[in-house]
């Protein structure tokens, strides 16, 4: 039995009584800060432009778009929702995929609405797609994410690929046709990080996720074994050959990818590879009551990888803060906290803040360990103009499974985020309905409620 | 477009997406020779008459089908389909339709990529959609249609062979970059946008040569020619991307160029290769067989076997030629579109029924017990190895069970630019296609449109007969 037949079979034969409680648990808890980042980030930019676009498009109303008060087709609304989920650059991370809740959760909803899913079902195809696009990651390793693939547009189109395809029920069969064909659409690179397709790739990986799944179950055909074939997914996007895609099927779901390594909460709105300086910086500023005028210096320590992810070193936009260690950086110091008012274009182009960007050093060392997510400490150290010097040394940035955020900083969170779209009182029956998500019986109850237009 | 565009502005280092940028917003219809004006139309009238059959192919009905569920503002219309839709889906369906039979125009061997691009049917139907909306002329779109066509040949020769033969399926991938190129022109946007275009559409960009045989590889055209609109229009709507996307370090070329390309060597022969003439004064090939590209030159050989020595199936006892393996994957072909990628299959049923037409690539003409038997007569003798300038010829050599040896060898494949199809027989292929499903009347005057393209004020008039639903 071939690999993509491995992951097929996994994919229809796991269901929710198979989860562990815990997966569970982790799974609601992203989804609904998920649905906060997607809040927030319909009024952003990227979100408007989608929206906006998505609606002249039209199409069938089956579909909400969050924060925009229409209904559309189900690829458009899995487009424009996925786009605003990762807008912000705000939602959960977890490796191999990247940001593994924003490219599966928009689609299955938009699925989902349309279905009259219940609560379980949403649950179950999450963490199957979470757990197949993780693994299809695992064998394809590392060079797939170095060469310039942005993993969370490919890994992740495979990922919602295998959720659409467990919401709909396909069979075994047609659950391989659907990765061939969603395959045949993964695409992204990372050279559009800190621009509007970034988001873009996320919502492009919840519409192809969606369109594959229901062309298949119209009778679409496509190769069956995508996976490990010679010229297939594997050995096309792992440049090179370095892929094993033996690995794919070896502890499906033992133990879920979501328990083990874990998904992470973002407590900034900014990449994941600024989380470990932000927290050190923060914490000094805090504890030594740092102002910029004091400081002539900040140096920190980094993987060889990171000024390849975080690569704006000279940003002139907001989107472009957010893949800068020099402007996360000075934003700490300069405003004392980094949160969703840091990242506008205005503030990125404050003077005092361009000027202090050659104040940052980045100190490259290879020695530092780096299994893509998984920490690896970053020594900040300030430096005064009056000689004194602070260091801080972050090994798991808050919100990493090893330092969880508490339930009230996520409910916190969801609530800062849906502030821009919702009213206060929908936002907590929105906090509640996620809660006992897996006793909800037709999850378009939850659609209505975030798709109103916002106030 | 003059070359001065190509040329270092200051001492400012003009990259490849700038010029291609430059390239699209520059180029206008006057700047494009008659003779381009005359195989785009050519290529176009085939194009639009292979969508028409295809629509009435199962991936045409279901792309069809799919699309109309889905629902969109009625603004472009979708071949065969009688009904209209958003500008995006109608660029996907009739994408798909225009390949769905494999049986739509290629590269010729002359320009070093031949056979690896299928240049229209992603360009194409991207422009027609958005033309449809945008009420454009026959001139806009055939400048469009060049630009595009242009875009996707030329990255694509910048990037080189190892990207089709790593296993991407160029028609895919460098079929998304001239479909946003055309888009970009006709929604007339400003070098910038044009740059964020491009950026966008790289990121859409994929499709793998391993559904070769499926349904998956005509979505790849559709796919494409919507990729392109969905860039193009985002781009004119203020969204954003990488302004140099081909040669940024994780951009497009270093992600589909193979590992360890050297990006300067990729960017000198992109830029060389836009410096030349326009690509498609090389010429289309226009399919005779409704079948992968790399069988034709062997269908023309033992077509000619059959004639010439009046050879009859029963009396075969091995045919031997080059399967192509890496190229036509399907060695155990089971439905007709498997057929289309089967060596094997071509030879049986060429032999079988004298013909490779649209009739001979069905799952019934394929299952057939006579043709699998014929299958597993024909022996794989490889040719020596292609390389990028020469090729060897075609050899099929068919040996009959009384000792009889006949062979027979094709250098160039009928439609290629070299030994061309006449007017007359692309007018008789485009009818043989289109009367599938549009009346008589309405197949005349679609192809006199086309003839005209150049002075068509509004290209829904060409629309609103294709478009029509089937008789």
């Amino acid at each position: 039995m071939g690999v993509t037949e491995k992951l097929a079979g996994f994919i229809v034969g796991t269901n929710f009584g198979d989860i562990p409680q815990e997966a569970i648990d982790i799974a609601k808890a992203a989804m609904l800060d998920c649905l906060g980042t997607t809040l927030a980030g319909s009024t952003e930019p990227a979100g408007e432009i989608i929206a906006q676009f998505v609606k002249e498009m039209g199409g069938e109303p089956k579909a909400g778009v969050v924060g925009h008060g229409f209904r559309t087709s189900l690829p458009n609304a899995a487009l424009a929702n996925g786009t605003m989920g990762h807008a912000l650059d705000y939602d959960d991370v977890g490796g191999p995929i990247g940001h593994p809740t924003v490219v599966l959760l928009p689609g299955l909803l938009a699925l989902g609405e349309w279905l009259k899913s219940s609560g379980r079902e949403l649950l179950e195809a999450y963490l199957i797609g979470y757990e197949v696009g993780s693994k299809i990651g695992t064998g394809i390793g590392g060079q797939h994410y170095a060469q310039g693939w942005h993993s969370t547009a490919t890994l992740g189109t495979m990922a919602a690929a295998a959720a659409c395809a467990k919401l709909l029920k396909l069979d075994v069969e047609k659950t391989r046709l659907t990765l061939g064909l969603a395959a045949s659409q993964a695409a992204g690179t990372r050279a559009n990080f800190g621009t509007m397709t970034k988001p873009f790739h996320a919502g492009n990986a919840n519409r192809i996720g969606v369109t594959s799944a229901l062309l298949v179950r119209s009778g679409f055909t496509a190769d069956e074994n995508i996976l490990e074939r010679d010229m297939g997914f594997a050995a096309l996007y792992s440049a090179g050959g370095t892929y094993d895609v033996n690995r794919m099927p070896e502890g499906l779901g033992n133990p879920f990818h979501i328990l083990s390594p874990g998904l992470t909460f973002k407590f900034y709105p900014a990449c994941f590879e600024s989380h470990r300086t932000l927290d050190a910086l923060l914490y000094l500023v805090e504890k030594h009551n740092l102002s910029p005028n004091m400081v002539e210096s900040i140096e920190c320590r980094a993987h060889p990888m990171i000024p390849q992810i975080l690569i704006h070193s000279q940003p002139k936009a907001g989107l472009e803060g957010k893949f800068s260690m020099q402007y996360t950086l000075a934003a700490a110091l300069f405003d004392g906290r980094v949160d969703l008012e840091t990242f506008t274009t205005e503030k990125v182009l404050r003077p005092e803040v361009q000027a202090f960007f050659s104040k940052v050093k980045m100190n490259i060392d290879p020695s530092l360990d780096r299994s893509h997510v998984a920490g690896g400490p970053d020594n900040v150290t300030v430096k005064l103009k009056d000689g004194r010097e602070y260091s801080h040394q972050v090994e798991w940035p808050k919100g990493h499974p090893r330092r969880p955020l508490t339930k009230d900083e996520l409910h916190g969170k969801f609530r800062s985020c849906a502030r821009k779209v919702l009213a206060e009182e929908d936002a907590q029956r929105v906090i509640q309905l996620m809660g006992k998500l897996e006793n909800i019986g037709d999850v378009s109850t939850l659609m209505d409620i975030v798709t109103e237009e916002r106030q | 477009m003059t070359s001065q565009t190509l040329s270092i502005e200051g001492n400012r280092k003009v990259g490849t997406t700038e010029r291609v940028a430059n390239l699209i917003v520059e180029t206008n219809f006057a700047d494009i020779p008659k003779e381009a004006i005359d195989i785009a139309k050519d290529a176009i009238l085939d194009c639009l008459g292979v969508a028409l059959a295809g629509s009435i192919a199962p991936v045409g009905r279901i792309i069809a089908e799919f699309v109309r569920e889905m629902g969109g503002t009625p603004i472009a219309g979708v071949v065969g389909g009688g009904f209209k839709t958003s500008s995006s889906l109608a660029a996907l369906a009739n994408g798909i339709m225009g390949h769905a039979l494999d049986y739509d125009d290629d590269l010729p061997v002359s320009t070093s990529i031949g056979g690896a691009v299928h240049p229209t049917a992603p360009v194409l139907p991207a422009i027609l959609a958005l033309g449809e909306e945008l009420k454009v002329s026959g001139k806009e779109a055939l400048t469009a249609y060049v630009l595009g066509f242009e875009v996707e040949t030329k990255v694509f020769y910048g990037i080189g062979w190892r990207h089709y033969v790593s296993g991407w399926h160029a028609t895919a991938t460098m079929g998304t970059m001239g479909a946003v190129a055309a888009a970009a022109k006709l929604l007339k946007l400003d070098s910038h946008q044009t740059r964020m275009a491009l950026g966008i559409a790289a990121s859409e960009a994929g499709g793998l040569r391993q559904n070769f045989g499926t349904m998956t590889k005509p979505f790849h055209c559709g796919n494409a020619a919507k990729n392109g609109v969905i860039a193009a229009m985002l781009a004119k709507k203020g969204f954003t991307a990488d302004d140099s996307i081909l040669e940024s370090q994780f951009g497009f070329c270093n992600v589909f160029g193979g590992d360890g390309q050297d990006p300067g060597i990729v960017e000198a022969r992109t830029t060389e290769a836009l410096a030349s003439p326009f690509m498609i004064l090389h010429g289309v090939v226009l399919k005779r067989y409704p079948a992968c590209l790399g069988a034709h030159r062997a269908l023309d050989a033992i077509l000619w076997l059959a004639q010439e020595h009046d050879i009859s199936p029963e009396e075969v006892d091995s045919i031997e030629c080059d399967l192509m393996p890496q190229v036509i994957n399907r060695l155990d072909p089971k439905t007709g579109l498997e057929g289309k990628f089967s060596m094997a299959f071509c030879m049986a049923i060429a032999l079988l029924d004298r013909k490779a037409g649209l009739e001979q690539f069905t799952d019934q003409k394929v299952l057939q017990p006579a043709a699998q038997e014929l299958i597993k007569r024909v022996r794989h003798v490889p040719s020596v190895r292609r390389d990028d300038a020469q090729r060897p010829p075609a050899v099929v050599t068919v040996r009959l069970k009384d000792g009889k040896v006949y062979s027979h060898a094709v250098e160039i494949q009928k439609g290629d630019p070299q030994v061309p199809l006449t007017k007359e027989e692309l007018f008789a292929k485009y009818r043989e296609c289109a009367q599938l499903v549009l009346s008589s009347a309405d197949v005349e005057r679609s192809s006199e449109l086309v003839s005209n393209f150049e002075d068509l004020y509004d290209v829904s008039t060409l629309m609103d007969i294709v478009t029509k639903g089937r008789r």
